[in-house]
């Protein structure tokens, strides 16, 4: 990032405005970037180059920080764009293109850009969980579709596309599953039969789910494939676990890209490959909770005791999510306010 | 003598004892300073967001505003804001009627636990809202959104803005015009609308201007309880920036809010009028050491009343914060020792860092604050306007501002700097602080400070040995704040990019709360009341230097 | 030995001499407030004030050495009664041990010793106006101002006070100026009377010579006197009067009969004027029943007549 001055401004503050080796790297990323400690400092000792990580906000926020420092970019590397977001990120030339080492390793499904400006590094799900116990007599949904039934959209709640993360997958999980023109007419029945729409996760997982905490009363919620293993391993002592309804999955594939404008392209690059390695690659089900890319990581037996293998996942192609996203949500906000 | 100087009068407000002691040259330089200030903090990086996002834009203009909906969310904007602003006084007076004139034990403790919520991250005052609200069946179905429940959290959230503001002004008030009216044959309830509530003006107005500002730029409130049909500008300016990257219509929305919040702190300045010193000496007042059954049973309705209110979302967490699986117990506190799977450091690691920030932005805050009232007070052209200017930051959306300092401040790589999110408080902050001593200082005895000259001080003594101590209450009251806005900040400091010593207690409850697991969400529940309790200790900590009999001298 | 000069308002000049008590008198709003404010430099006015030889107003206020006594006292609120006292004279940087020997002495001649640690709002009216003094006198000012210190007190504490003022300030030595717009109070507290009417410098006397003779009917009627004519004065104390049964133009007709501080005020009507005068005021140590016939004379040595206007 070029030489860098040494500003003193108290003690406290040092921290982030010091430091003049070269070698030092900037990975911007979103605040769900969770590593073990020590994983980046191997890094270091293999290297030579210190990694300092900032963090600003969500993935949309991350996004938006890249698109609006296009060229002169807060860090070196971002991490966390995902194939939601990819489109606006590639419209905006915020990446330069880099073809990571070992790449050979992922399958080619995650593999969203020819041009090769981001690298797949993990890949989660937003999927639709429910408490089979908690249906009533109600049967359990057997795929999306089944969501429109008056018994069980009046037990659904989900988020807002326009405020989640995962409202937004779950929309775009429907017109994959319906198409242009069906997906209206299934929402159209949610809405008639009572689904609750919340403007974020955390109100409608732990408001209005029955398995969240506190919790309310409905048995479904737009979640992640990830809930049930939270649950397992964070829930306590008898952990009460989600099932999946697996035909609802749409597929969120998190990417690496080097920012344009850096002056360390080369670091950068080993530090995504680094990311891309197996070992670290082993590291990311129970630091992140989502699935590495790389075939050649180890997944451990703790985070696949909870987890739902998702096989046949939704997906949109990014360009098409770019070029339709804001008349989707629009047409989306007009349906409800009808 | 050639001309008469019959005439020579001291008129009130035009030259107060205390404008004279400070002195032309000296007030005149604190303004520009403090415009300065607000110039580099706030005008540079707003203006630096607008070009940006207009030159990013470019000619990808796909979506603009319409003029009738741009119309729609600023009317929306202004009115809930306002209702809050008229409910938050309605909830806060009482309060600040009893801690005014009553002196009791744990008076400080009532006055400072009313802070609490402030400290909470307003998302999670909002999810605590909707929650209480949802378990005494208000139905949210999510997409018509409450302006109830909108207003209950506001008024929640601000009600110890004017508990502080006006009840720190309300006890130096001299009594004895309410008693002069009382004796003429007011009610009560005459006096109070008579005689109390006009002479409260300065309070009221400057308290008034805090929470509106608060609430026109409230952000979390307004996306949870909102709905689906209840937009504001703020949440506007996020769903264009960020959701929709639609940065021509963001940046477009960023110029009209701040043409808004320009308009309205300049009403607020026109209202506040140069309303002169409350007159009569304080030290007049005198509390009774014991109250009578009916004192007791009036301040203890309002007390419970109040504090229930207030803290139930807070009582809601920390039964919360207590549950276990076998039962009860503080396993959630010492959880917060360790490092959570979804989080970088340790909750207790992330605390510390939020109190070293929120000293840092309480002192930037409270010193550019005591400049900004001491230079406002006098009666110039060029105090109006920093009177204006300082309520400014509170307006303003923390998307302009958190972008704004990404793309203003590049040089010298101050973007990943945390003295960006000290600045980012302190600027929240610095209304807090002017709201609290501007109309104080307004209220100064000019007798008292005359005397202090007569008896031989220069001006520079009598500023430090009379006129801080009276108005050392009020100077830390508007530190408190600044400090407790600060613990629970996450507006612009939000979209910053920070490294991990810069990582927060409130960015720590979030990453807890976003994810399922029992453990996360107790942890949560114990940071927030960590965090409550913090702001209470901490400013009963600061308060202590309230009590300075006889310790006047240096 | 020339004291001071002050010129202020309308070119009012006065000298006091060292020592010297003097009590500026006059309604509200005649200009007494100014005056001592002028003094101070609190405000800014044209002239010049000198004390003791030296000018001192182009002085700022703090080095004027000036004592001041507010009329609701001002006291700090922030400080104790011992930290009131000491403010002066710590400002001269005396030393710990010396400034609590001043404020001890201090307190014992206001008969406040052992008030020392008491917050001031826990003082009475007299408690806080004897603080006041003992603060105004600590640094010995070269010249003390009480404005209305009394103000605010009922009529016999007033009177009380305002002897031991009087009293105090013989004993400790003070050239003081004094304002009020109560007579009785002007004349038990100074040797000589400043009487102020709208801003200007109207009579400058002791308080018998201007009772006796003051320079004009306005001033007459300030004083309280009712017996005046734009030519002449007649105190009432200054007529004989007694009944009588005899019908001469001379005598007149009791109107009224009021006991008042300790002597009858007695209204007469006159069956012929006196100098113009169709009524005349009397006091007298005994009564006359309403209806009486009575005979007037006033003693020609007191009767007053004012010089004509220049």
């Amino acid at each position: 990032m070029g030489p860098k001055l040494c500003i003193l401004v108290g003690a406290a503050m040092l921290a982030a405005s010091c430091g003049g080796e070269p070698d030092t790297i900037v990975l911007l990323t979103h605040e769900s970037f969770v590593l073990p400690n020590g994983t980046l400092d191997t890094f270091t000792q293999d290297t030579g180059i210190t990694v300092e990580v900032v963090q600003g906000g969500d993935a949309g926020t991350i996004v938006a920080n890249a698109i609006a420092t296009a060229g002169d970019p807060v860090g070196d590397v971002l991490f966390g764009v995902d194939n939601l977001l990819l489109q606006r990120a590639l419209d905006a030339d915020v990446f330069v293109a880099h073809t990571a080492e070992g790449l050979d390793d992922v399958p080619d499904r995650v593999k969203l850009d020819e041009q090769k400006r981001v690298t797949p590094i993990d890949s989660g799900y937003v999927c639709v969980n429910f408490r089979p116990d908690a249906l009533g007599d109600a049967s359990p949904p057997q795929s999306l579709d089944d969501l429109r039934r008056p018994e069980l959209a009046a037990r659904f709640v989900t988020q807002n596309p326009e405020s989640s993360t995962p409202g937004l997958a779950f929309l775009f999980a429907t017109i994959a599953e319906f198409g242009e023109d069906g997906w209206q007419d299934f929402w159209r029945d949610l809405r008639d039969n009572g689904v609750v729409i919340t403007a974020g996760w955390s109100e409608a997982y732990n408001n209005y789910y029955v398995g969240g905490d506190p919790g309310g009363e409905r048995a479904i919620v737009n979640s992640y494939a990830s809930s049930p293993v939270f649950e397992g391993l964070f829930g306590g002592e008898e952990p009460m676990v989600s099932s999946i309804l697996a035909e609802s999955c749409f597929e969120q594939i998190e990417f690496a890209g080097i920012l344009a404008g850096t002056d360390a392209e080369e670091n950068a690059g080993r530090l995504i490959e680094y990311l891309l390695s197996p070992p670290v690659q082993s590291e990311i089900p129970l630091s992140m909770f989502v699935e590495p890319v790389n075939q050649r990581a180890v997944i451990p037996e703790e985070f696949t005791r909870y987890a739902t293998p998702i096989v046949a996942p939704l997906a949109l192609d990014p360009a098409v999510i770019g070029a339709n996203q804001a008349r989707w949500t629009q047409e989306w906000l007009e349906l409800f306010r009808e | 003598m050639a001309r008469t100087v019959q005439g020579v009068t001291d008129p009130p407000g035009e030259s107060s004892a205390f404008g004279r002691l400070v002195g032309d040259r000296v007030s005149r330089g604190l303004g520009i300073a403090v415009l300065a200030f607000i110039a580099i903090t706030v005008a540079y990086p707003a203006l630096a967001m607008v070009r940006r996002f207009l030159k990013v834009a470019g000619e990808r203009n796909a979506e603009t505003l319409s003029f009738g909906s741009t119309v729609d969310i600023v009317g929306f904007t202004i009115t809930q804001a306002a209702l809050s602003t008229l409910l938050t006084l309605a909830a806060g007076l009482p309060l600040a009627h009893v801690l005014a004139e009553y002196s009791f034990r744990g008076r400080r403790v009532v006055e400072v636990a009313t802070l609490v919520p402030f400290v909470l991250p307003t998302v999670v005052v909002a999810i605590a809202v909707q929650r209480a609200l949802i378990s005494v069946g208000m139905n949210f179905d999510g997409i018509d959104g409450s302006l109830p429940a909108i207003l209950i959290a506001h008024v929640v959230f601000n009600v110890a803005v004017v508990v502080r503001v006006v009840g720190v002004y309300w006890r130096a008030m001299d009594r004895r015009p309410n008693e002069a009216a009382a004796v003429l044959g007011s009610t009560p309830l005459s006096v109070f609308w008579r005689v109390t509530l006009p002479r409260l003006r300065p309070a009221l107005v400057a308290a008034s201007a805090v929470v509106f500002l608060f609430t026109f730029t409230s952000f979390g409130v307004i996306v949870i309880l909102g709905g689906l049909s209840r937009s504001t500008i703020e949440t506007e300016i996020y769903r264009y920036a960020i959701t929709r990257n639609d940065f021509s219509a963001a940046a477009l929305l960023a110029v009209v809010q701040a043409v808004a919040v320009g308009g309205l702190a300049y009403l607020n300045q026109r209202l506040q009028g140069r309303v002169g010193a409350s007159g009569g000496s304080p030290a007049r007042r005198r509390w009774s050491q014991t109250m009578s059954w009916q004192q007791v049973l009036h301040a203890g309705t309002v007390i419970v009343i109040t504090l229930g209110f207030l803290l139930s979302p807070f009582a809601l967490l920390a039964w919360r914060s207590v549950r276990v699986d076998s039962g009860f117990g503080l396993d959630h506190y010492a959880a917060l020792a360790l490092r959570p799977a979804v989080l970088p450091i340790s909750p207790a690691r992330a605390v510390v860092h939020s109190v070293v920030f929120a000293a840092a932005a309480a002192i930037v805050a409270t010193v550019i604050g005591v400049a900004a009232s001491v230079s406002a007070q006098v009666s110039s052209r060029l105090a109006r306007i920093v009177e204006t200017a300082v309520l400014v930051p509170l307006g303003i959306s923390a998307v302009t501002l958190g972008f704004g300092y990404l793309v203003g401040f590049t040089f010298l790589e101050l973007r990943r700097s945390p003295v960006l999110v000290v600045v980012a408080h302190a600027v929240i902050g610095l209304p807090f602080v002017v709201a609290a001593l501007l109309p104080a200082i307004r209220s100064l005895d000019n007798g008292v400070l005359d005397a202090g000259v007569v008896l031989g001080a220069t001006p520079a003594h009598v500023l430090r040995r009379i006129a801080l101590p009276l108005l050392r209450p009020a100077i830390l009251a508007g530190a408190g704040f600044a400090a407790a806005v600060s613990l629970g900040e996450f507006g612009a400091s939000g979209f910053l990019a920070r490294g991990r010593s810069s990582f927060t207690a409130p960015q720590a409850v979030f990453g807890l709360l976003g994810q399922p697991g029992a453990d996360f969400q107790g942890q949560a529940a114990a940071l927030c009341i960590v965090l409550g309790l913090l702001v209470v200790l901490v400013v009963l900590l600061i308060d202590r230097g309230r009590s300075t009999l006889g310790r006047g001298w240096l | 030995m020339r004291f001071g000069s002050v010129e202020v308002l309308e070119r009012v000049s006065l000298e006091l001499a060292g020592g010297e008590v003097a009590a500026v008198l006059g309604p509200s709003g005649s200009g007494k407030t100014t005056l001592l404010r002028s003094i101070a430099g609190l405000i800014r006015s044209e002239g010049s004030v000198w004390l003791g030889g030296r000018s001192i107003g182009d002085l700022p206020t703090h080095e004027r050495g000036l004592g001041l006594m507010f009329q609701d006292h001002a006291l700090f609120p922030h400080l104790d009664v011992a930290h009131n006292v000491a403010f002066g004279v710590r400002e001269l940087g005396w030393s710990a041990a010396d400034v609590s020997d001043r404020v001890e002495e201090l307190l014992d001649l206001v008969e406040l010793a052992g008030f020392e640690r008491r917050r001031v709002d826990e003082l009475s009216g007299g408690e806080a106006q004897r603080v006041a003094l003992a603060r105004a006198l600590a640094p010995r000012p070269a010249l003390l101002m009480l404005d209305e210190p009394l103000g605010a007190l009922d009529r016999r504490l007033r009177d009380e006070l305002a002897a031991e003022l009087q009293q105090l300030l013989r004993v400790t030595g003070t050239t003081a100026l004094y304002v009020t717009h109560d007579q009785d109070e002007a004349a038990i507290i100074a040797d000589r009377l400043l009487i102020f009417e709208s801003g200007r410098l109207v009579a400058d006397g002791s308080p018998a010579t201007l009772w006796l003779r003051p320079p004009d009917a306005a001033v007459a009627r300030f004083l309280g006197h009712r017996n005046v004519t734009d030519s002449i004065l007649i105190p009432a104390t200054a007529v004989d009067i007694e009944p009588t049964t005899a019908s001469s133009p001379r005598d007149g007709e009791v109107e009224r009969c009021r006991f008042v501080d300790g002597a009858f005020q007695i209204t007469v009507a006159l069956g012929e004027p006196i100098e113009g005068l169709g009524w005349l005021w009397v006091r007298s140590g005994s009564g006359i029943e309403p209806g009486s016939k009575v005979t007037v004379r006033p003693n020609p040595e007191l009767v007053h007549r004012f010089s004509p206007p220049m």
